[in-house]
């Protein structure tokens, strides 16, 4: 089976340090991949240049054959992929229902109809999507006044709006109590497996990445040090010494 | 339904506005005509500002646009009302969107200074083109159709091309687009990530504003028979950028409120003291000390409390 | 255009960046620090000014010490404004922060009507500026010669202070984070104080430098404080050189615009802003905010 996503050769550089540095990686179509390492590793600016946010200096990204280099993100979620933020990055004056309804809206192109009442599009979607993300009690409640947990199934909700076939989850579970974070991950393997979409996930709670990865890649200083199963690299020397060495494990 | 309680309640502010000249005060339907047109006006600038998260400097260039053509087209080209009135306003619309074309490329503080580099530029071409538009002597005796010269009739003509005009600001503001315009206001990165070409929604919204801004110009200027380049000038943008802040920026009426609270007020005041300035500046302080909602904040937040009790 | 008319006119334009640059510098500071626009700049500088005509004129002291009253008299003012009223508005939206200053813009104009009236007022140049200096093919007013001295001056000070100094550092570090400042122990809120003074000083300063060249008028205000937006948006928000570089540009574009199209003075500085913003969206020397 040819990849979903494929990366080779990817590098990006700030002002002279090296942020990401000849990354590469394949993802196979329904695989659910996690890719770990310590805070500073090079994580959310490695999902960066997947989304367009940034500008790779050098490398290939591509989906499902199509290339995505300086794409802009915009271009990029029609193309299939969608994504959720590490930092909260939902509308807080919204109401939850409104906050998914305008990603349905984006992604069925209505944003140009000036005509039909916003409030009743994609009603019946909107709050399937609540339902599945466990968040149909508090459609009414604004955005930015719910919780931290909330707000980040709220991120998954708006994610999955745009009916995406590969799912970008930029730490989701950071920040949540333990029970929060089994709940949130149990709900997200869920959704993937039901959905058949592909999954590529960061973290850097073992017990999360070892519950559900399929594969595993491991980034440190910008680097793939590792990458393969969960066994694989849980046993990896060069794993162990570096992210398992630097102060024993986490979660 | 919400929506059926605000139509009743906009049906029957225009019947009580209807009845209005039946108590016979000129100086009241007078009022309430200007009120109406700076009501469509700071609703039209609260697209961008509400709508889309940006301040415009520089609104009065399409209010002055809309009138000044109409004016001109009415007075010097002697055409009907009927054909005036809509060019003037797709004028003012043509010109928002060239304008909105350049300065949507930029946000916050450069998109505001472009918007009143802009309204200056039109400020100057109003000065300079003085056959056309006569300078700072103004645009005067400007000719009214025979069935509008009477004040009462126009009170009735501005109501109802007012209340068209709300009515149409409605439907786009809660359209999808306008949703999406929310959301863009809300997050632009997390709108721009689900797919919304952020740049251009927020031009189409500037077209929008710039549209109704000069329709409620050319009401204006029919309404004092004259467009003097005041108008234009930013002050007349500052003017009505205070009443959108004023009546609060998030709802859809709150400009509507402001418009009518800071008119009221600025008549009212000037005629016991000419230190208007004054008043307004310690309202501004109480709005910001106190009230960030503005007019409509301040009475979310009573519905709030006696809701509580 | 002859040689001699050339020369003094560049010279002219270059006086008169120079006023334009120490107001408008004052603005800068406090936008680069406290990501405050202050609309109320131009009322400060209208309030220098008419300082300086009530200290040097009505009571008959020295010009200078004029220009210091202005000083202090603003350094005051802001410092009080600011202790007692914008402190509680910086976590606000700028909205606010907008509103808040158009409020001040509007008590001191009617302060100022009630202070020194409507009438027009003029300020004479100081003795021994008053003169001008003859180099052969053109003669050079004095007073136009020591603003061209005075405002490179007030540059490097401004930026030996904010670059080479201590305090300085802390400037700087308080535009980029606040709170880790104040975890460090710095006294963050006197930092923003001092900022606002100093900035609004400058307008006080700028507006007694420039009185001897205007006439005194109630909306002297109005004129300044876009002209200032412009010299600031031209060089690139928060950026020193910027705003001097912007200053050098409008006043060469003004001086030489009045000569040469007489007619569209008014609109050419929103001319040159609006070229500089369509070439370099952030100004000559700005740079995008990382935000």
């Amino acid at each position: 089976m040819s990849a979903m996503l494929s990366i080779a050769g990817l590098w990006k550089s700030f002002a002279g340090f090296v942020a990401t540095r000849d990354v590469a990686l394949d993802l196979k179509a329904g695989e659910v991949h996690a890719v770990i390492g310590p805070n500073g590793a090079g994580k959310t600016t490695f999902f960066n240049l997947i989304t367009g946010h940034l500008r790779p200096d050098k490398g290939a990204v591509s989906f499902e054959g199509r290339d995505l280099v300086g794409l802009p993100p915009q271009k990029i979620v029609r193309l299939g992929i969608a994504r959720s933020f590490q930092r909260i990055n939902i509308y807080p004056r919204l109401t939850v229902f409104e906050n998914v309804q305008v990603a349905l809206i984006a992604h069925e192109g209505q944003q140009w109809n000036l005509f039909r009442p916003g409030r009743s599009l994609h009603r019946e979607a909107t709050a399937e999507l609540l339902e599945l993300v466990g968040l149909a009690a508090e459609a009414a409640e604004t955005a930015g006044e719910l919780s931290y947990g909330k707000q980040k199934q709220l991120e998954l909700a708006i994610a999955l709006a745009s009916q995406p076939r590969l799912l970008l989850l930029d730490e989701p579970t950071a920040g949540m109590s333990p029970q929060e974070t089994a709940a949130t991950i149990a709900s997200v393997r869920d959704i993937v497996k039901a959905r058949g979409l592909t999954l590529l996930f960061t973290e850097h709670d073992m017990a999360v990445v070892f519950g559900i990865a399929e594969r595993i890649s491991v980034l440190h200083h910008g680097e793939i040090i590792a990458s393969g199963e969960p066994d694989a690299v849980r046993n990896d020397p060069e794993v162990k010494r570096v992210y398992l060495g630097e102060g024993g494990g986490h979660g | 339904m919400p929506q059926r309680r605000y139509l009743v309640a906009s049906a029957i502010v225009v019947l009580l506005l209807a009845l209005l000249p039946l108590a016979g005060s000129r100086y009241a339907v007078d009022l309430a005509t200007e009120v109406l047109i700076y009501a469509l006006f700071a609703l039209s600038l609260n697209v961008i500002i509400g709508f889309t998260g940006n301040i415009s400097f520089g609104h009065a260039a399409y209010f002055a646009i809309g009138g000044y053509a109409c004016a001109i087209l009415l007075t010097t080209y002697n055409w009907p009302l009927l054909f005036a009135l809509p060019a003037a306003v797709v004028l003012a619309g043509l010109v928002a969107a060239v304008v909105g074309y350049f300065c949507v490329r930029l946000t916050q503080i450069y998109f505001a200074m472009l918007t009143l580099a802009f309204a200056m530029l039109v400020w100057g071409v109003a000065f300079k083109w003085k056959e056309v538009t006569g300078g700072d002597d103004g645009f005067t005796g400007i000719k009214l159709p025979e069935m509008l010269a009477h004040h009462v009739r126009f009170f009735y003509f501005t109501l109802a091309v007012v209340a068209a005009g709300v009515a149409a600001l409605w439907v786009i503001c809660h359209s999808a687009f306008g949703l999406t315009l929310v959301a863009v206001r809300e997050n632009a990165v997390r709108a721009g990530f689900i797919g919304i070409d952020t740049r251009r929604m927020r031009w189409a919204a500037f077209t929008v504003a710039g549209t109704f801004g000069g329709l409620a110009g050319a009401l204006f200027g029919m309404y004092h028979r004259g467009m003097y380049i005041e108008n234009a000038y930013w002050t007349e943008s500052a003017n009505v950028l205070i009443m959108v802040l004023l009546g609060g920026i998030y709802s859809f009426v709150g400009p509507i409120f402001g418009a009518a609270a800071l008119h009221l007020l600025q008549t009212f005041t000037n005629q016991y003291t000419p230190y208007w300035p004054t008043v307004l500046g310690l309202i501004l302080l109480v709005i910001v000390l106190v009230l960030p909602d503005g007019l409509i904040g301040l009475a979310a937040r009573f519905k709030a409390r006696r809701g509580k009790t | 255009m002859t040689l001699t008319m050339f020369t003094l006119n560049a010279f002219y334009g270059l006086a008169l960046a120079m006023n334009m640059f120490i107001i408008a510098s004052g603005l800068n500071l406090i936008f680069g620090v406290l990501r405050v626009i202050n609309f109320a700049h131009g009322m400060f500088y209208m309030f220098g000014a008419y300082i300086t005509f009530t200290v040097a004129k009505s009571w008959g002291a020295p010009f200078f010490v004029g220009v210091l009253a202005a000083a202090a008299a603003l350094g005051l003012i802001a410092f009080a404004i600011e202790r007692l009223l914008l402190r509680h508005l910086y976590d606000r939206e700028h909205l606010m922060q907008l509103l808040f200053t158009f409020a001040l813009v509007l008590l001191m104009s009617d302060a100022a009507k009630m202070i020194w009236g409507t009438d027009q007022y003029s300020v004479g140049y100081p003795p021994g500026l008053g003169g001008a200096i003859n180099l052969g093919f053109v003669v050079l007013p004095q007073y136009q010669l020591f603003l061209c001295a005075i405002g490179p001056l007030i540059a490097v000070a401004m930026w030996l202070l904010v670059d080479r100094t201590r305090w300085g550092r802390v400037v700087r570090a308080a535009t980029q984070d606040r709170e880790m400042l104040a975890a460090l122990g710095v006294n963050v809120p006197m930092v923003y104080a001092a900022v606002f003074t100093i900035g609004s000083a400058l307008a006080g300063v700028g507006g007694a430098l420039a009185a001897p060249r205007i006439a005194l008028v109630p909306g002297m205000d109005a004129t300044i404080i876009n002209e200032c937006f412009i010299i600031v948006i031209i060089g690139g928000l928060g950026n020193l050189w910027g705003s001097f570089l912007g200053a050098l540009a409008f006043g060469f574009v003004v001086q030489f615009g009045t000569v040469l199209a007489p007619n569209w003075q008014d609109v050419l500085p929103y001319l040159l802003m609006l070229v500089v913003l369509l070439i370099r969206p952030w100004g000559l020397l700005g740079r995008p905010e990382t935000n």
